[in-house]
């Protein structure tokens, strides 16, 4: 895997055509039998736990998220679906926010906004506009026959519905594959990478072929607080890894 | 031998080549069910004063789970809410040749509705096009991600190099108003109709849902069947639905049979006889 801090992000995800894997039919299907049966082994007899994880969780644990992280968190991707389809912005937070306040999912989280005491919205203003900043430098407008697709959920259930892997994709390239792999993944974080960037987006490339058949040629997270894009071109061994740390998150989960 | 439900993964080329498949055996609507079922809804429907019934397979599955239905307030036009009455005459301007790709299809669309509601500034305050006139740019460019995202999707569904038959370009969902009660209607959503080229005037439909397949997907298809023939009663039953769930890479096919068929107008009109049985309560109290 590649940590880079470079110009247009979207066009070094795409890589080299002639890097990308041939699609293996059978390998999601396989990689499908694998987890269930481990996921079997793990369970036993009980029948009645449900579990459900994110890459993010399986990697780092469950932990609280402030409504500033999340507020954050939401205006800046709202701030990079318009920098991918070329918009022109000049007031980050006010555009992010009017996206924001339009979507009655978002109703309590912009609520909360609003009510923040005014040194604190500024604050948050401040730090949207530093993000979009990045995302500027960083991300080009991406051309309509790459078939660029916003907020993606993925929701697989396994071992007869006792766990439940789920993932939000916030962008997905390119159209389905037929021998050559030809869909990437983009995650744009607003915090700094970690240790854990490689494994989460092992798990995230394991989601992705477990979801659609089909392997994506690669996966990448894109840190709005930084620049820097991790990188990830995603080989069988990626995915094998992926199995395992789905496994161990799980089994985690169930004896603690 | 008749076909049953079948779960298949939910990669292109194995929903277009489902979408291809003419049905073994052609049939058609029975007119007599179509009056029974608008004669027997029309006499348990509830009051014309309490307003417009939209049914469709989430509200009727919601209804008779016994689940209370989102009371959200008023309409009011949201980028999701957009994401298929612009996303879908983009994807089938694409589907067709018109349009090379998506993007360019979606812009023209918005800038279609920009222009209406510029060159008719009487057009109704609640109009899309009047919406989409004073948003903001950024709402706009929400507005595009949203139908872009949609129909990227329709169009990734389906492998056009597999599909033996021609896509209807028409984008709306079947609706059908009950005669004698026309104040309720049931609507199909679906996203694709995929016209057989062996049997003529077969289709097949593709709905695409969201969340992951559940226990009552069969009964959400048997409706968009239902109300598919209800609409074009002169036409084949579609020989078959398949719903695509994407989120868990799932689809499921129902070949459509009079047997669907009459169940899916059995769950209609119990769940018009429990909405009325709610209304009643609600007002007794």
């Amino acid at each position: 895997m590649s940590i880079a801090t470079t110009i247009d992000a979207v066009t070094l995800l795409r890589g080299k055509g002639h890097r990308r894997p041939h699609v293996d039919r059978a390998l999601c299907g396989g990689l499908r039998a694998w987890l269930n049966d481990e996921y079997f082994a793990l369970f036993g007899n009980d029948t009645i736990t449900r579990i459900s994880r994110s890459p993010w969780t399986l990697t780092h644990g469950q932990g609280p998220s402030s409504t500033l992280s999340l507020a954050r968190s939401a205006l800046v991707m709202a701030l990079c679906t318009q920098r991918l389809l070329g918009a022109t912005i000049t007031h980050p937070m006010d555009d992010a926010l009017s996206v924001l306040e339009s979507d009655v999912t978002q109703t309590p989280l912009t609520y909360e906004i609003h009510n923040l005491e005014p040194e604190r919205f500024s604050l948050l203003a401040a730090e949207v506009a530093a993000h979009d900043e990045v995302l500027a430098q960083q991300l080009r407008s991406v051309p309509g026959a790459w078939l660029p697709r916003f907020h993606l959920r993925t929701s697989l259930a396994l071992h007869g519905e006792q766990v439940s892997l789920t993932a939000m994709t916030d962008v997905m390239f390119g159209p389905p594959p037929k021998e050559i792999a030809s869909v990437a993944l983009l995650d744009i974080t607003t915090t700094t990478h970690d240790d854990h960037i490689t494994n989460e987006l092992r798990i995230r490339a394991l989601l992705e072929t477990l979801r659609s058949g089909v392997q994506p040629f690669a996966v990448a997270s894109l840190s709005s607080a930084t620049g820097s894009l991790a990188l990830l071109e995603v080989q069988e061994a990626d995915l094998v890894e992926g199995v395992h740390l789905c496994v161990a998150g799980i089994k985690a989960a169930l004896h603690g | 031998m008749a076909e049953r439900p079948l779960v298949i993964a939910a990669s292109p080329s194995a929903i277009s080549r489902v979408l291809s498949g003419a049905s073994h055996s052609v049939a058609h609507l029975d007119p007599g069910l179509r009056r029974a079922l608008a004669t027997r809804v029309a006499g348990v429907a509830p009051a014309r004063s309490l307003g417009f019934i939209r049914l469709d397979g989430y509200v009727i599955t919601k209804v008779l789970n016994g689940s209370a239905l989102r009371t959200d307030g008023p309409f009011h036009w949201t980028p999701r809410a957009t994401r298929r009455i612009i996303g879908g005459p983009a994807a089938q301007l694409v589907l067709s040749g018109v349009s090379p790709e998506p993007l360019s299809a979606v812009r023209g669309e918005i800038s279609r509705l920009l222009n209406q509601a510029e060159s008719r500034q009487e057009l109704r305050s609640g109009s899309l096009a009047r919406w989409l006139y004073e948003a903001p740019e950024s709402l706009r460019v929400a507005v595009t991600a949203e139908a872009l995202t949609y129909a990227s999707e329709v169009i990734a569904s389906v492998d056009l190099g597999l599909l033996d038959g021609t896509i209807d370009p028409s984008v709306n969902d079947p609706q059908w108003a009950v005669p004698g009660a026309p104040w309720i209607s049931l609507r199909g959503r679906r996203d694709l109709d995929v016209v057989s080229a062996l049997v003529p005037g077969q289709r097949s439909i593709l709905a695409l849902r969201t969340g992951t397949l559940g226990l009552w997907a069969a009964r959400d298809l048997g409706i968009v069947a239902l109300s598919a023939a209800l609409c074009r009663p002169d036409q084949p039953l579609p020989a078959r639905i398949v719903g695509l769930w994407g989120a868990s890479g799932r689809a499921l096919v129902l070949p459509v049979t009079p047997a669907i068929i009459k169940q899916a107008a059995r769950e209609v009109l119990s769940c018009v006889e429990a909405l009325n049985h709610r209304i009643s309560r609600a007002e007794a109290a």
